[in-house]
This record gives structure tokens, sequence and C-alpha cells, in this order.
């Protein structure tokens, strides 16, 4: 199973400026279109979804849950959860950044391990090193690019 | 590979027990209960080529020796397992591994007998009255949970369905109004989630029993996250169209 950050969401779903964070969207869609056919689920923790949500009116957020609650199985940050970050936090590497943020990051980490998630995506943060090596990072940069469409950006035929 | 042996030889304590005084079932039921030992102490039913983890390789001596053969998958574990009931240690086995000890051995010592596990511990680990095992001892705390599992079984006189979970592949049996029970066996061999009431170990934080209310929008096998993406790019569009989506606000680092 595969759990997608917040970031991750972004990166495939809002406009960006910068054409490398653009691909990594498309890399990101390419990849999920792969999983899809192997049917690995995908998982998204309720935490992330809020982070998601944040960004957007309160009247969109029924339609984005919806679409989302249909198919990326969501994780509830429970007791267990909530145990294992306390855990993780405690013993976490010296170099995870401000600590609000390490606390949050380290809660979605926590959820994943519980969760059994075999890896996450992320650009932005090493799970691998929150999680103390449980759970796999792939960050979008590194996932294949999708192949070329044959006739995009085809030279005009003389 | 060859499948290490477990021998079971039943007794009762003056040793009056005739070959062809046990039952074939009361024979057959303590087989299973080893089993579901074996079952819960590794998390899975099945080796890699879909076999029985335990499986029955003789009866001898009329009914009073069970020879089990166990998968090598499982041998160790199996091993650890009646070597925590030989040195009545049972902290480093799953507390359902060790119910199912317990309901052996309570099966065992009201019919007064005596069981002797051979062939895959050091010594032979004996459970009778005189060396019951006992119930997990388990602080239980109930609590709201959203699981999600493949669905293999669903049905019954009272409703209930059999999960492999996602986040251990355990087995989880869940309980439901019976019209929650038939949405749950239209997605057999499905990926379900069920929201319910979980009763659960609080050192472990393992789902001992789970009575289910509500089956979740998630998809199983159709599940497109990719499509759903598209939903989000969709809105995302519209609202980027007026204003830009400050990352910064719920981000920080973004």
């Amino acid at each position: 199973m595969i759990l997608l950050d917040c970031n991750s969401l972004v990166y495939a779903t809002e406009r960006q400026s910068d054409p490398k964070i653009a691909e990594l969207g498309v890399r990101l869609r390419h990849y999920l279109a792969q999983l899809s056919e192997r049917e690995t689920p995908v998982a998204v923790p309720s935490l992330v979804l809020y982070e998601y949500l944040c960004g957007y009116p309160v009247e969109d957020h029924p339609q984005m849950v919806s679409a989302l609650e249909t198919n990326y199985i969501i994780f509830d940050v429970g007791v267990a959860a909530a145990s294992k970050a306390a855990e993780l936090f405690r013993n976490r590497p010296a170099d995870t950044g401000p600590k609000q943020r390490a606390k949050l990051d380290t809660l979605i980490a926590a959820t994943a391990v519980v969760e059994g998630v075999s890896e996450i995506v992320s650009e932005d943060r090493d799970y691998t090193a929150l999680t103390l090596g449980q759970i796999a990072t792939k960050k979008p940069s590194q996932l294949p690019k999708p192949p070329r469409d044959l006739f995009e950006d085809t030279p005009d035929e003389q | 590979m060859v499948s290490p042996a477990l021998t079971v030889t039943i007794d009762n304590g003056d040793r009056t027990l005739r070959p062809s005084g046990v039952r074939i079932r009361d024979l057959l039921r303590v087989g299973e209960l080893i089993e579901a030992a074996v079952v819960e102490a590794t998390g899975r039913e099945l080796d890699e080529e879909g076999v029985p983890l335990v499986t029955l390789a003789g009866v001898r001596e009329g009914s009073l020796k069970l020879v089990l053969a166990v998968a090598a998958v499982a041998a160790t574990t199996a091993a650890t397992t009646l070597a925590a009931v030989g040195a009545a240690d049972y902290s480093q086995i799953p507390p359902n591994a060790q119910d199912q000890l317990a309901d052996l051995s309570r099966y065992l010592v009201t019919r007064d007998w005596s069981a002797r596990l051979s062939g895959l511990t050091r010594k032979p680990v004996v459970i009778d009255a005189a060396h019951p095992v006992p119930a997990a001892k388990r602080v239980r705390l109930t609590e709201r949970r959203t699981v999600y599992g493949e669905c293999i079984l669903s049905g019954g006189v009272q409703p209930k369905a059999r999960l492999r979970l996602t986040s251990n592949r355990r087995l989880l049996w869940i309980t439901g109004s019976e019209q929650l029970v038939q949405q749950l066996g239209t997605r057999l061999y499905d990926v379900v989630g069920v929201s319910g009431t979980a009763i659960v170990d609080a050192r472990t934080h393992e789902v001992l029993s789970f009575q289910a209310d509500t089956v979740t929008p998630y998809s199983g096998r159709k599940a497109d996250p990719a499509a759903a993406l598209d939903v989000l790019a969709k809105i995302a569009r519209r609202v980027e169209s007026t204003s830009p989506i400050d990352r910064t606000e719920s981000e920080g680092d973004l």
C-alpha cells in the first residue's frame, strides 16, 4: 500500500509556476495510473486531507472529499497512531526541521506505520528517517516520466 | 520442502484412556485449535504456495496420537509459540494465539485429557489441568475506528464477515446488520472499508472485535486515484482563476 503526503497531492492537482515542480505532478499521475493497473491501494491520512483542504473554500470540500474517499483509503489518526507518533517523535533523527512541522509529519508517518503502508510518496520529507527506517520514501522526481505521446511535440512534416 | 511434524499425544491423568476412547471429532477439534493458534501466531493461513500452514499427516494408536504437518514457513513461529507454553511465558506471542491455546487448554481440561506436543521444540510441551494455558491478559479499549481489508467471507445465521486487514494481513471477524453483511457479500475478494466500534488491546492496539455499522465509499479494485486527482485539479483551476491558493497557510514550507 502506498501513501501520498500533502505536497504530492498539491503537485498533482494545483498549477505550479516552476516547470520542474509541475513535472512532478505529471510523473506522480503516471505512477498512480500504474498502481491502479496493479490494483495497489493508495492511501491518504485524514491529516493530509486536512492540510490539503485548507487551501480551498469550504463549499468545495464535500466534492473533494467524495472524490478522495471513493478512490483512496483514508486513514483516521487513532490511538495507535498517536502512540506510535509519540514514540517516533521522541526517537527522531536530529535534522527533521522545525519542531511543529516535524510533529505533524511524524503523526503522518506513524499513521503509515500502524496501517502497514510500504511506501510514502513525498518530494520534501524523508519519511524513511521519520519512521526510523520502517517505510520507504519515494520522491516524485525519481518516478519515471510517462511515455511521450506519439503526436506530442512532433515537428510538422515538410 | 519437508514439513516438520508436530505429534500430539492424548492421554488422561491415570493413563486409562483407551486407543478407541477418543472420538474423531474430538481429536480433530484438538488439531483445529492448534491450527488456529499457528494461524494467529503467524498472521497467515496459507504458505507461499497456497498450502494450509497446518495439515493432518496421520492418526496413530487408535485415536490417541495426532500427527500434524506444519508448513516450513510457520515452523519457527509454531515452535516459538509452543516454547512459550512450555516456559509459561506468553510475552512474545500474539494475544490471539495465546487465546487459541487457552481454548485448547480448556477443551482438554474439561475432558480430563492431557496433550503432549512433541517434534517442534527441544522438549515436549504438555497442556493439561496441571499445565493450563491462561487466556491473554488484556486491557481493552473501546474506540470508533475504520478498518480496511479484503473481504474473504460474508454471511451466517448471525451476520458476520471476515476481512484480511490491509494493515497487517491478519484476519478479523466483523459483526454487523444483515444488510451490511449482505453489502459486503457483493464485494467478496475486494478491499473494503468499514467503520464501527472496535474493542482493541490497549498494549498492542490489535482489534479484538469489531461491530461494523457503515461501509465506507472506498471502491476497492475499482478505485482510480488518478481520476480523483482530475476532480481535484478541476476545482483547483476554478479556485485559482479567482485567487491563488495560499499554501503557505497550511504547509508552511511549501
